[in-house]
């Protein structure tokens, strides 16, 4: 493999919140630059630390992480997060919880020049009216899309997104797939502004509809257990996926992993009701 | 919205006024009209209201004495309670050495120390100031250990990513997300204050609206001594009413709609 399909590389690590626990178990993974990477997997299987390991918010105890070829060592601003209904601070403006990004990330040459940043990627997701509001005062939708805003206003080359939309009614969902899509697709065949991304998510359509590549991941400890390719062409849409035929196969490939990842959990034979 | 919040605070502004005039209509009526408590202890509006014109330039003058002792006080605690709430909070190991201790001296009088506090303040101003200063230091510096060791650990991990450090990461989250804690120990820090102001002014000064009560009751002088009492109560609710004021302001995120 060449460098820059070996952009991010998870080596045998394993992680356990405390000392004789196993929540991760040799997970080894490796991403190339600007590829969409989904992750699936029950709820509690680790998907989350995984994500925080590769932020840098914790520590393996065993095995290596690397980014661009060095170790991940702490969090950085070249890797934006977004966590479910969660990434912004309640008492700022959307426009200054980005301008602080701004800020940390040394972008933009003053106060004003970074609000002028801000405004311009709020209305990159559709919130050019809303800067000035707080968190606390917009939907669930609009504060996701706020955090995805400050994501690529950072500019930061790795998205790591946890379950972003999860706590979304279904139609803000689907809308923000699509928003999701159109502006990483915007960035990819660029060079620089391609981002790569990885995206935490308990639905399967999603997934789908989203990444690339479709990791699923089991439980009890977690671990990868199958890295499923998204034959789908890109550019897509959400409703182009939906309708084009080789994603309900897809979907069903991914639903079957899952069942028999949850029926490793329950009692032989009761493979019904295997819910995620 | 806004109408309507401004609508239902003077409602509960006038309910509580027409209390207050009730309560001092059956005051009048046991005292004045039927003259049934013991007069001495129970003086009548009759005597009471002449006793309030009487008082009123020592009143205004306790005020002053009162908050000039009060303010510089309760700001130092409160300056230096963060500050320090800071400075521990933010470091756990140190926090577990200090914390027993600081819940111990919490619940002590600082009206114990008096004796200490005259021998070792230069001037009575200064022992009256230092035992203010101690008993309201406790709970804003508790509050705001408890509010450093509150913080949602997604903010923690939202500055972590954001790579905040130092004096960003206080001001940008530590005390912003601290702050709704931080306010309730000052808040129960201003009660302390004006409990302990009364016994710091018996501190060789002469002057201050708890010096006036105390003098007043030492004489049996009882309808001063409820123009003192009003006087002082009417000051506590101004004063809580505008730190209610600024609370609301400085912790705008946290209203709910
Ligand atoms: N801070 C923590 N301390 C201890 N255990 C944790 C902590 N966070 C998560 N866990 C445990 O680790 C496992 C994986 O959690 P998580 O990564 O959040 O799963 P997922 O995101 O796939 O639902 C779960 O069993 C969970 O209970
Ligand atoms: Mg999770």
């Amino acid at each position: 493999m060449t460098d820059t399909q070996r952009y991010i590389t998870v080596d045998d690590v394993s992680f356990g919140y405390e000392a004789n626990q196993l929540t991760l178990d040799s997970i080894s993974l490796i991403i190339g630059r600007g590829e969409f990477v989904a992750v699936i997997g029950p709820s509690g299987c680790g998907k989350s630390t995984l994500l925080r390991l590769l932020a840098g918010l914790v520590e393996p105890t065993r095995g290596k992480l690397t980014v661009d070829g060095q170790p991940i060592c702490g969090p950085g601003l070249d890797r934006a997060v977004v966590f479910q209904d969660y990434s912004l601070f309640p008492w700022m403006t959307c426009r200054d919880n980005i301008v602080l990004a701004l800020e940390q990330a040394k972008l933009g040459a003053n106060k004003t020049e970074r609000r002028q940043i801000a405004l311009d990627f709020l209305s990159l997701v559709g919130l050019a009216q809303d800067g000035d509001k707080l968190p606390g005062q917009l939907s669930g939708g609009m504060r996701q899309r706020t955090a995805i805003a400050r994501a690529l206003a950072i500019n930061a080359p790795i998205l790591l997104m946890d379950e972003p939309f999860g706590a979304l009614d279904e139609i803000t969902r689907a809308r923000q797939q699509d928003l999701l899509l159109d502006l990483w697709q915007g960035g990819q065949g660029d060079e620089k502004a391609g981002k790569t991304v990885f995206f935490v998510t308990h639905d399967v359509e999603e997934a789908v509809i989203l990444g690339d590549r479709v990791m699923v991941m089991g439980t009890r400890p977690g671990r990868l257990v199958r890295d499923i390719q998204v034959t789908l062409p890109r550019p897509r849409t959400r409703m182009g996926s939906l309708q084009h035929p080789n994603f309900s196969p897809l979907r069903d490939l991914l639903l079957n992993e899952l069942n028999l990842v949850v029926d490793e959990l329950l009692l032989p034979g009761s493979s019904h009701g295997a819910h995620i | 919205m806004n109408s309507l919040d401004a609508k239902s605070r003077l409602y509960g502004l006038m309910s509580f006024l027409v209390i207050v005039i009730f309560l001092a209509g059956v005051y009048g009526l046991l005292t004045d009209v039927l003259r049934l408590p013991n007069a001495v202890l129970f003086p009548g509006w009759q005597k009471i209201i002449p006793a309030f014109g009487l008082s009123f330039k020592q009143l205004l003058e306790g005020l002053a004495s009162s908050m000039g002792l009060l303010a510089p006080a309760v700001a130092a605690s409160v300056l230096t309670g963060v500050a320090a709430g800071v400075i521990i909070g933010l470091r756990p190991k140190i926090e577990a050495v200090l914390l027993p201790f600081i819940r111990a001296m919490n619940p002590l009088p600082s009206t114990m120390l008096i004796p200490y506090a005259i021998a070792v303040m230069p001037t009575f101003w200064f022992s009256s100031w230092i035992i203010i200063y101690i008993g309201v230091l406790w709970p804003v510096l508790m509050n705001t250990l408890h509010g450093i060791a509150m913080l949602e650990p997604r903010w923690i991990d939202n500055a972590r990513c954001l790579n905040l450090t130092g004096r960003h990461l206080v001001f940008k989250v530590v005390l912003p997300g601290a702050m709704p804690q931080i306010f309730a120990g000052i808040n129960a820090g201003l009660i302390r204050s004006f409990l302990l102001l009364t016994v710091a002014e018996m501190i060789g000064s002469k002057a201050g609206l708890g010096y006036f009560v105390q003098y007043y009751a030492d004489f049996a002088k009882y309808d001063r001594v409820i123009v003192g009492m009003i006087w002082l109560s009417f000051i506590v609710v101004l004063i809580m009413t505008l730190f209610d004021l600024l609370k609301k302001r400085i912790l705008y995120w946290t209203k709910k709609r």
